[in-house]
């Protein structure tokens, strides 16, 4: 009976059912086994970037035909990079494993050989086999695969010895896989097809001489690059060197100032607030009057390249793969001077006073001199801290008074660094030597008092006046010309510096806008990039990210703050 | 034109194409030969990928530093007793100083044998301002360096001073276009033997016992 009258239901509503059942069947089974279909990007990262196999394993593998190596610096990032565009170093060219590249046939673009064809300085075994390259099909999974394992192409032919032959499983092979088919396949935010963003952060009290100084530069050379620009892409059939190849690549840069609030703790949002509205490709330069960690962290979250900010504090210890420094600041000029006492060869012991206050520029760097030296027997460190000059002056006066063995004082001025001048004539008193960073000599406009020059020395890590840099004069050619008033050399030519960097790299990169490849390329190249004489050498590599590693110590000649000498050689701490 | 004339063009035309195409000329951007041969094994037999030289070198009266910070004499530190194996690489660098060092790395313990324990091998660092003695202990741990391996840094003004005197300069003065070179001498009177390219082990062995007048 309920058959009978349930019969002609399901005749109506099974193949619906039916239907419904199977989609929400699939459904839970798609959820289901995603996991365990589905490679792991993630996997593929580490294993590329780390040397990590899915067992936490460092990658195993032979190179050079019979070295046999378990070491997870061996990884794909190594000599393809970090962004898969390839690198060409020591005379060997290591090609790029995008995404794109890779799954495609190769294609010979001149515009993306051309540096390697003819501005890298490379020998002739690497020219030829720059000029001999081979077509090869695409790789798919299995050929690719087998190119890891065996190092043979999808043309039949062997991969270079300097490619390893990997032990990966297949778990690990095919989280490669899904990592390759999508690095690099897209560009990077903060450009499109007219124009690259770029952008400089100031903060709020920064000294206005300073910021015009930065921002004059920078606009004369944005304007001039824009103009240069803009010509080429007005006379697309003029071709000079190729320049037609290159025409997908121009962009205009769009350069803003991003002013940042009174208030530190809103540096993040309104980094972030800015960031949404205008993604930037890179951030140029910048200064803030305080602690550039916030832009720093913003930078390495957001993975935007920050060339060259003014900072005398970089942030130590936090992880740095996207900013660029000039130097390690004030951290370095306390490892010089930790350098230069230890160097001292009087046995005599000596009580070092470390003056300083709480805030950062003072304290940080203050702890690293303590720090170095760590260990010296000659050397007792006496902490000495202040929150005003007339606490400073009183301290002084108690802790000198009770030393016994003769006193090297050692100040962190911090904001103070004007004020300090002042108070050097009575920490002379007890003291045999006074040591001072650089901005405390900078700072002081009017003379320190002759009496205590000869007990003065400041670290200096900047090439000194007198020293003879062939670039400097071209900058300095470039500013006059554009009636740029040279208010700060050092400053602007700095600033010039990381522009030139930038406008090459961006050059150099075509048109793949990657920023890690854009960083690739400043890695490789600021060691023989102009260097307009700021420092005695400007050099990088890959992931290095301070291009200046060293400092003077320096007396005043008499007692003249505009000259200084060396005391010693160049100290690299 | 007649049949005979029109003939004759075009065989003159089919030779003025092909004679110089079997000059090697055109078909030359065809047919590329491959870089390496399809079948090739390693080992010995293998054609070599690395051009081979001899010269004497005097090496610069610098002062280096070693990866215990302690100063290095140069020239008296060469001219002791003893075969010296010589590199130029950098910490920092990603594609050739990794195989240069693990060349010589994975042929210690036959080195060892080979010499009785009486080589040396000597890596100095092209980047002497970011290659600290820090940094080259922490190089040697990596290749698990034995106590015969030392690793050189010192003043930017002495390396350069080696590199010019080992003839190793790379252009720009950028170190990222230095070369893989390996020097080996086998006594403080030898001459060095000078070998650009990229070693495997039993390259670097082979290399070796012909440096050292060992037979294959």
């Amino acid at each position: 009976m309920v058959s009978g009258l349930l019969r002609p239901i399901i005749k109506k509503t099974g193949p619906l059912l039916m239907l419904l059942g199977l989609a929400a069947g699939g459904y839970w089974f798609n959820g289901y086994y995603r996991e365990i279909l589905t490679p792991d990007i993630a996997l593929g990262e580490r294993l590329y970037q780390q040397g990590v196999d899915g067992g936490g394993h460092a990658l195993q593998g032979v190179t050079q035909n019979d070295i046999a190596f378990d070491d997870a610096q061996f990884n794909c990032a190594q000599c393809h990079r970090r962004s898969g565009f390839g690198s060409s170093e020591g005379g060997n060219y290591v090609l790029p494993v995008t995404g794109t590249i890779l799954f495609k046939p190769r294609t010979f673009e001149r515009a993306d050989l051309f540096n390697k064809l003819f501005k890298e300085s490379q020998g002739q075994v690497f020219r030829a086999r720059m000029r001999s390259a081979y077509q090869r099909p695409a790789y798919s999974d299995e050929s690719l695969a087998r190119a890891i394992r065996e190092g043979v192409d999808p043309s039949g032919r062997q991969l270079s010895p300097l490619m390893p032959r990997y032990r990966l499983n297949d778990t690990d092979m095919a989280a490669l896989m899904a990592y390759l088919h999508q690095l690099s396949i897209r560009n990077d935010p903060g450009v499109d097809e007219q124009t690259v963003y770029l952008a400089t952060v100031v903060g709020p009290n920064v000294g206005s001489a300073d910021k015009t100084a930065m921002l004059a530069t920078m606009r004369e050379f944005v304007e001039w690059l824009n103009l240069e620009t803009q010509g080429n892409l007005d006379h697309p059939n003029f071709s000079p060197g190729y320049r037609s190849d290159f025409a997908k690549a121009f962009r205009l840069w769009r350069h803003e100032v991003w002013e940042l609030p009174a208030d530190p703790r809103q540096w993040p949002t309104e980094l972030a607030s800015r960031y949404r509205r205008q993604p930037v490709f890179a951030f140029i330069g910048g200064m803030v009057n305080g602690d550039w960690t916030p832009i720093h962290d913003f930078c390495e979250t957001n993975r935007v390249p920050c060339l060259f900010p003014f900072t005398d504090l970089p942030p130590a210890g936090n992880t740095n793969r996207y900013s660029m420094y000039f130097n390690q600041g004030l951290i370095l000029e306390a490892k010089a001077m930790g350098r230069f006492l230890r160097a001292q060869k009087d046995p005599e012991p000596r009580t070092v006073v470390n003056i300083h206050s709480g805030e950062p520029r003072s304290s940080q760097p203050a702890k690293t001199l303590t720090q170095s030296l760590h260990g010296d027997k000659r050397y007792l460190v006496v902490d000495l801290t202040f929150e005003s000059i007339e606490q400073l002056r009183d301290q002084w006066q108690k802790l000198a008074r009770q030393q016994s063995a003769p006193i090297q004082a050692v100040i962190w001025p911090g904001t103070f660094d004007k004020a300090i001048a002042a108070e050097l004539p009575l920490l002379a008193r007890y003291a045999e030597r006074l040591l001072l960073p650089s901005p405390a000599l900078e700072a002081n406009q009017t003379r320190f008092p002759a009496d205590i020059a000869g007990k003065l020395y400041f670290s200096y890590p900047y090439e000194l006046p007198t020293a003879y840099h062939p670039h400097a004069f071209r900058v300095r050619a470039w500013m006059n010309t554009r009636d740029l008033a040279i208010e700060n050399q050092r400053l602007q030519f700095n600033t010039y510096y990381a522009l030139n960097l930038l406008q090459f790299g961006l050059e150099h990169v075509v048109d793949h806008f990657s920023r890690d490849y854009l960083l690739e390329y400043i890695e490789n190249e600021a060691e023989n990039q102009l260097n307009p004489g700021t420092f005695p050498r400007l050099s990088l590599g890959p992931g290095q990210r301070f291009a200046s590693k060293g400092a003077y110590i320096v007396q005043l000649v008499n007692n003249d703050q505009r000259q200084i000498h060396p005391v010693g050689d160049w100290i690299i701490p | 034109m007649n049949l005979s004339t029109k003939r004759l063009a075009g065989i003159c035309l089919g030779l003025g194409f092909c004679l110089p195409a079997r000059s090697g000329g055109i078909d030359q951007a065809w047919t590329l030969g491959a870089p390496e041969p399809a079948a090739s094994a390693s080992g010995p037999s293998s054609a070599r990928k690395y051009q081979l030289g001899e010269a004497q070198y005097q090496a610069p009266d610098v002062g280096l530093i070693d990866a215990d910070g302690g100063g290095v004499a140069l020239r008296p530190f060469l001219a002791a007793e003893g075969p010296v194996l010589l590199q130029f690489v950098f910490v920092t660098c990603s594609t050739v100083c990794p195989l240069l060092s693990a060349s010589l790395s994975s042929a210690q313990t036959e080195l060892n044998a080979l010499s009785g324990g009486k080589h040396r091998l000597i890596s100095i660092s092209i980047d002497p301002e970011q290659d600290t003695p820090e940094q080259l202990r922490d190089y040697a741990k990596r290749f698990k360096a034995g106590g015969n391996w030392h690793f050189l840094t010192g003043p930017p003004d002495d390396i350069k001073a080696v590199l010019q005197a080992f003839d190793a300069n790379y252009s720009s003065g950028n170190k990222m276009y230095h070369k893989p070179l390996t020097f080996m001498r086998r006594s403080p009177d030898a001459v060095w033997r000078r070998i650009d390219g990229l070693l495997g082990k039993q390259d670097l062995i082979a290399e070796y016992r012909r440096t050292m007048g060992l037979s294959d």
